[in-house]
């Protein structure tokens, strides 16, 4: 049953004003405000001075802005914050405190009435108490789009009727190809010139109210509810799939993709969201002279008002089922998709946490430290589900014989209501650790234990294709059935290691960790990761004895006399990583040897078309022996595991196959006194996976980072940052055959021919830079001026390359070959300086200026469009896409503001 | 037990729970503190502590008025002053010796932990700071094994923060001043470190990261990695009828949490990632190298049609897609 979620919005309301009222009742209490109190006499000293009473200060900032942005799409300049132009209030502060009072009231506001503003209000009696509340929004916009569709309820979005009955007029039957400048998308085209405009954002709001109690000076209570809404619109899509090319006799001509027979293989609007998540957390904790524990709850509840999105096709009025099998079936499945007059999906459910952890540690010795901690939770979801479509033209035994769902829009022909989803976990800390001067050891035992306990519910098939046709696990999944899995896994990781200083200049540090992954229903149950870690930290007083500096090093200013010290560090740091999989499980797959002269039909069911002369006898061969013509296919004979994936079987995932990790880094630091510091570093991260097999094969990353400060003695800080961080990892994938170039393979079949291998590589790059200096007023110098410059500079490239290794066969599926991408480049800078005189004790004015150029050039969203629609030679197909998008501008902002400070 | 399963269960049944637990919790602890302050402090029983002494730092001061009188107003200051014992840090707490030192008016005479070993420090700051389970994990946690001291990022007279005593005017100064590789993530594409006009973040280091200690690796404030995610992205959560298990082990087996240089933070294009996982066996959807405008490649790619990455709790939802 479906969660009535509104019933709680009355619970939280008078949880809000109780707990309002409470706070009332605290913060006004005489005591709080220090009016009543009869202070007892002071122990030590005695005639005491005259109490300071409480007092208020605070701090006034307001301030009035021009705000101007250039650009097609500037969205991206307020993606996740407020820049308002006129009079704002930046900056509010309020405190009732006093140095003879262990009472306290803060208040402090920032960006007041924005959309991004917080609000913090702290009060309690020091040592005893303490209550916060804090309010905080965050926006996220995501640009303007536009679309047909219209939401005329929640979670509702029609689309004129009008409009749907022209469009369905135009609509071609079958297999006829939609034409770029046909009546159908001339006319929608031209209808979404005019449609609505939406601004497309988010805003995150969360409010926190926190309270801890000191119940006396070994046991502590504290309390936390938080409250978050989520509430707005987000781009969300819903797809037909593409299918490429036009069949044809095998080996069939390269012909025009599918996607141009469709109306529209996808929709993208807007998730209409409207989420709320209830947090609550208890918890206390004690501690003796050597001992200390705890326990802590938490219960986190997430409500979504909106639990179902629906919308209408823009392209219908009437529903209809797509292409039957009984119509020659090279056609069926590529034609009348997305056919259905609404479609609807779920999104995402109402679900519960609860978390119980227990901890404790105690010092042995001095020296000797055990701890452990224990966390038990349990995740559940039981949210009502939708009926497999909304199509009423669907008839799912015209797909499968054997299914005994008759009406798909009916719930009650669901096998289950609901998922009753659930999910415990265990999670496990404990550590022994030992310190002394010049020796250090640890060991550390972590686990976390996943146990997916929702019941496994088998699906008789389901409506996909745009709610077209019925997908049914003999026609569709070989065979297996369409079923749960429950992912279970454990994740286990110890460490020891041990630190020792050899020489008062250099420390060595050396740890192993093994960490073991089991998993269920995946590639890999068992992996194992074995890794070493070494250290070598080196100090050296280069302006004294050579010996390491026994100064920790502060942010504190060099005392006057105080000789500077110049210091240098440098950090080695080397860890190597060996996983590997126990085994790696894959669906037995067929390998079909091109040398084979096997005449059809053929044996072992290896297809006539991996053979040399394509089962054809007296034909030229089609490759020679040897040659990459072979490939791996699923023939009738081919048995399937349940809870292997369906995958290529020399695909190797990246996150559980063998693997090796090199991690070293190279730290320079140079400090001249507490002033001065230049620190320069550099490290490589690469992981190398198995080269032959498909997937990843490698991901390898470097940084370099050099950095600069100074204090100045005049108050004055300046730093200057520059890093360099490139990437560059290469997969290798595979592409299929035509649908019909192997009629022999069953139901729905599957060929990996090798010719068909492509490889892709992206490097990657990033180079940042960061200069700014701040001159503030500090302890009597630069009285009354403040400045601050802050200039950083950011460039991202990617460069991505595929390539084939092998000729891709002629009876490929369309882009089964490489094809160039452009590079992506992205620039931004930003360049904020503020500029303050103080006028008098009170008073303080600046200004600021702020420009912030932002450049992104990247094809993946260069060319979109509302209609994106391909022209009969064109790759793009069509899709209604909402075009909230983000994209280069220049922003320039210049600022006055008034500081008033009491 | 019971009341638990009902809790979750049978959600409508329960919201008086909910109401209960709510309520009942909160005001628990707010009548207990509000009483702590509407009664008389001589009547109650911490009110032998709220000494209220005046010589704090009485004798510190003719040296080092402007020291002693900002001690006076932050939380160690006002620790000295009302509160006894082991939770009172008085100016003698931290610089032993200090009678010698008053006599002589030597340097060299008292104990000043700015001057101090990491160790040293660290001792003299967890004598009180180690009942916490805020630093639960600091004993051979990271910080700790790099030799960082408390006076690394916290000043006791030099603050730069109103909170925490910070050496630096924000959390994250205090954190990138060390790990200067993470600054340049404020500027990237997509960041989880955005910055409002006035500068400050909202999604800060301590919302995921636990400086003294956490509970996970990494320092992370929870056991898990996805835990923390959590907390803002409770949709994400499930658990679902269809999980997708790579999203349910790990958030950062496609996403970069810092910073990225591609669009949601992801660690790399978005159907690029997917890619490298997926080849697929079923012909109807084969996985191609592709072109630019191919509708895999636009957009958010795969997750154009494949919207419920992050699991689907529809009957027909098996491939995530609605």
């Amino acid at each position: 049953m479906r969660m009535h979620t509104d019933r709680f919005r009355p619970i939280l309301c008078v949880g809000f004003v109780l707990i309002a009222c409470v706070i009332a009742v605290l913060l006004f209490a005489p005591n709080a405000l220090g009016q009543a109190p009869e202070t007892p006499k002071p122990r030590a000293t005695p005639k005491p001075k005259p109490k300071q009473p409480l007092k208020i200060t605070g701090t006034v900032e307001i301030g009035a802005q021009i705000l101007e942005t250039q650009g097609a799409y500037t969205t991206k300049f307020e993606e996740v914050r407020d820049v308002p132009k006129g009079l704002f209030v930046q900056n509010l502060k309020l405190y009732l405190e006093s140095v003879d009072s262990p009472y306290f009231i803060r208040f402090r506001g920032t960006e007041l009435r924005e959309r991004d503003q917080r609000i913090t209000l702290d009060a309690g009696r020091f040592g005893k108490y303490r209550a916060q509340f804090v309010w905080d929004q965050t926006p996220h916009h995501f640009g303007t789009g536009q679309s047909f569709l219209v939401q005329t309820a929640p979670g509702f979005y029609s689309v004129s009727a009008t409009l749907r009955a022209q469009l369905q007029t135009l609509t071609l039957p079958d297999s006829t190809r939609t034409p770029a400048t046909g009546p159908l998308s001339t006319l929608v085209r031209q209808e979404l010139l005019t449609a609505p405009l939406t601004d497309v954002r988010l805003r995150r709001d969360r409010a926190i109210f926190r309270q801890s109690y000191q119940v006396s000076d070994n046991v502590e209570l504290h309390a936390q509810f938080s409250w978050l809404r989520n509430r707005g619109t987000r781009p969300m899509s819903a797809g037909t799939f593409v299918r490429r090319n036009f069949a044809g006799p095998p080996p069939a001509p390269i012909a025009p993709d599918l996607g141009g027979i469709w109306e529209g293989i996808g929709q993208e609007f807007l998730e209409p969201i409207d989420q709320r998540t209830y947090d609550i957390k208890i918890g206390s904790q004690f501690h003796g002279k050597r001992w200390s524990a705890g326990v802590d709850y938490d219960l986190s509840l997430f409500r979504n008002l909106i639990s179902t999105l629906t919308f209408e096709n823009p392209f219908r009025t009437t529903n209809e089922e797509g292409c039957l099998p009984a119509i020659p079936p090279q056609t069926c499945g590529a034609t009348n998709r997305f056919r259905t007059v609404r479609w609807q999906s779920d999104l995402a459910p109402n679900n519960e946490s609860q978390t119980i952890t227990f901890w404790a540690r105690v010092n042995l010795t001095t020296r000797t430290q055990v701890r452990g901690l224990i966390s038990l939770s349990q995740w559940t979801q039981n949210d009502a589900f939708l009926p497999y479509t909304l199509n009423t033209a669907i008839v799912p035994i015209h797909w499968d014989a054997n299914t005994t769902v008759t009406n798909p829009t009916d719930v009650n022909q669901l096998p289950a209501k609901s998922a009753n989803a659930k999910v415990r976990s265990i999670n496990q800390q404990y550590a022994l650790v030992n310190r002394r001067n010049t020796f250090q050891f640890q060991a550390q035992y972590r686990s976390q234990s996943v146990d997916n306990r929702t019941p496994l519910i088998i699906f008789p098939g389901y409506a996909a294709f745009g709610d077209s046709t019925w997908r049914a696990a003999r026609t569709d999944f070989f065979g297996l059935p369409i079923e749960n899995l429950d992912w279970d896994f454990r994740r286990q990781n110890a460490e020891a290691g041990f630190e020792w200083e050899v020489l008062p200049q250099l420390t060595w540090k050396v740890d192993y960790e093994w960490e073991a992954w089991n998993r269920k229903n995946r590639d890999v149950n068992r992996n194992n990761e074995h890794s070493i870690r070494n250290r070598l930290d080196f100090e050296y007083n280069l302006s004294g004895d050579g010996k390491r500096s026994s100064a920790a090093p502060t942010s504190r200013k060099a005392e006057e006399g105080e000789s500077i010290l110049t210091t240098l560090r440098l950090k080695l740091d080397y860890t190597y990583s060996n996983r590997r999989a126990l085994a790696y499980n894959t669906q037995a797959l067929t390998f079909c040897a091109a040398e084979s002269t096997v005449l059809p039909p053929p044996v072992g069911g290896c297809p006539p078309a991996f053979f040399n002369n394509n089962g054809v006898p007296g034909a030229p061969a089609g490759a020679p022996a040897g040659s990459t013509q072979a490939a791996w296919v699923i023939t009738p004979q081919t048995i399937f595991k349940l809870g292997v994936p369906t995958e290529f079987n020399l695909l190797r995932r990246y996150d559980q196959n063998d693997r090796t990790r090199n991690d070293a880094s190279f730290t320079l630091e140079l400090l001249r006194g507490p002033n001065t510091s230049f620190s320069a570093s550099y490290r490589y991260l690469g992981d190398e996976h198995d080269k032959n097999f498909y997937g990843r094969l490698f991901n390898r990353s470097a940084f370099l980072d050099v950095e600069f400060t100074h204090a100045f003695e005049s108050g004055a800080y300046l730093y200057a940052n520059y890093s360099r961080e490139t990437n560059r990892y290469t997969y290798r994938d595979l592409a299929h055959l035509l649908p019909t170039a192997n009629p022999l393979i069953q139901g729905v079949f599957s060929q990996f021919p090798i010719a068909n291998t492509w490889e892709r590589t992206s490097r990657s790059s990033l180079d940042s830079f960061n200069f700014g200096i701040n001159a503030a007023p500090q302890e009597g110098k630069l009285k009354d001026w403040q400045f601050d410059l802050a200039y950083a500079y950011s460039f991202t490239r990617d460069r991505i390359s595929t390539l084939n290794p092998y000729a891709v066969r002629a009876d490929s599926i369309i882009h089964a070959g490489a094809n160039p991408y452009p590079d992506t480049v992205v620039r931004r800078q930003d360049l904020n300086l503020v500029v303050s005189r103080r006028m008098g004790e009170k008073y303080e004015v600046g200004v600021r200026y702020w420009y912030e150029p932002y450049t992104q050039d990247d094809f993946s969203y260069n060319v979109l469009q509302p209609y994106v629609h391909g022209t009969s030679t064109s790759d793009t197909p069509k899709y209604l896409f909402q075009n909230a998008r983000y994209g280069s501008y220049h922003a320039n902002v210049a600022t006055v503001f008034l500081r008033y400070s009491f | 037990m019971n009341i638990v399963k009902s809790l979750i269960g049978r959600l409508p049944a329960s919201s008086r729970l909910v109401k209960l637990l709510i309520i009942a919790a909160f005001t628990c602890i707010l009548i207990i503190s509000a009483g702590q302050a509407v009664f008389p402090p001589a009547l109650s029983q911490s009110s032998q502590k709220f000494v209220g002494r005046e010589d704090v730092g009485k004798d510190c001061k003719a040296c080092h008025s402007p020291i002693v009188d900002g001690f006076a107003t932050n939380s160690h200051g006002k620790s000295a002053k009302f509160m006894d014992g082991e939770r009172s840090a008085s100016c003698e707490t931290c610089h032993a010796n200090s009678e010698k030192h008053v006599k002589t008016g030597k340097k060299e005479d008292i104990v000043s932990p700015a001057k101090m070993s990491p160790k040293d420090i660290n001792s003299s700051c967890l004598q009180c700071h180690s009942q916490d389970k805020h630093t639960f994990g600091w004993a051979g946690g990271e910080h700790d094994r790099k030799d960082m001291s408390c006076l690394s990022c916290h000043s006791q007279h030099h603050s730069k923060s109103e909170e925490k005593l910070l050496a630096s005017f924000t959390t994250e100064e205090t954190c990138l001043r060390c790990h200067t590789d993470v600054r340049k993530a404020m500027h990237q594409r997509s960041t989880h470190l955005f910055r409002t006009e006035q500068r400050n973040m909202k999604v800060g280091c301590t919302s995921c990261h636990n400086p003294h200690g956490g509970e996970g690796k990494k320092m992370l404030v929870a056991e898990t990695v996805n835990n923390p995610c959590y907390a803002c992205h409770a949709d994400k959560r499930g658990p679902f009828l269809w999980e997708h298990a790579p999203v349910r082990e790990n958030c950062m087996s496609c996403h970069t949490p810092h910073g990225s240089n591609n669009a949601k933070l992801m660690s790399s294009r978005a159907h690029m990632s997917c890619q490298q996982c997926h080849i697929h066996m079923l012909p109807r959807h084969s996985t191609t190298a592709g072109k630019p405008l191919d509708i895999w490649s636009l957009n958010r790619g795969c997750v154009n049609c494949h919207a419920q990455i992050h699991g689907s709790n529809h009957p027909g939802g098996r491939t995530l897609t609605r």
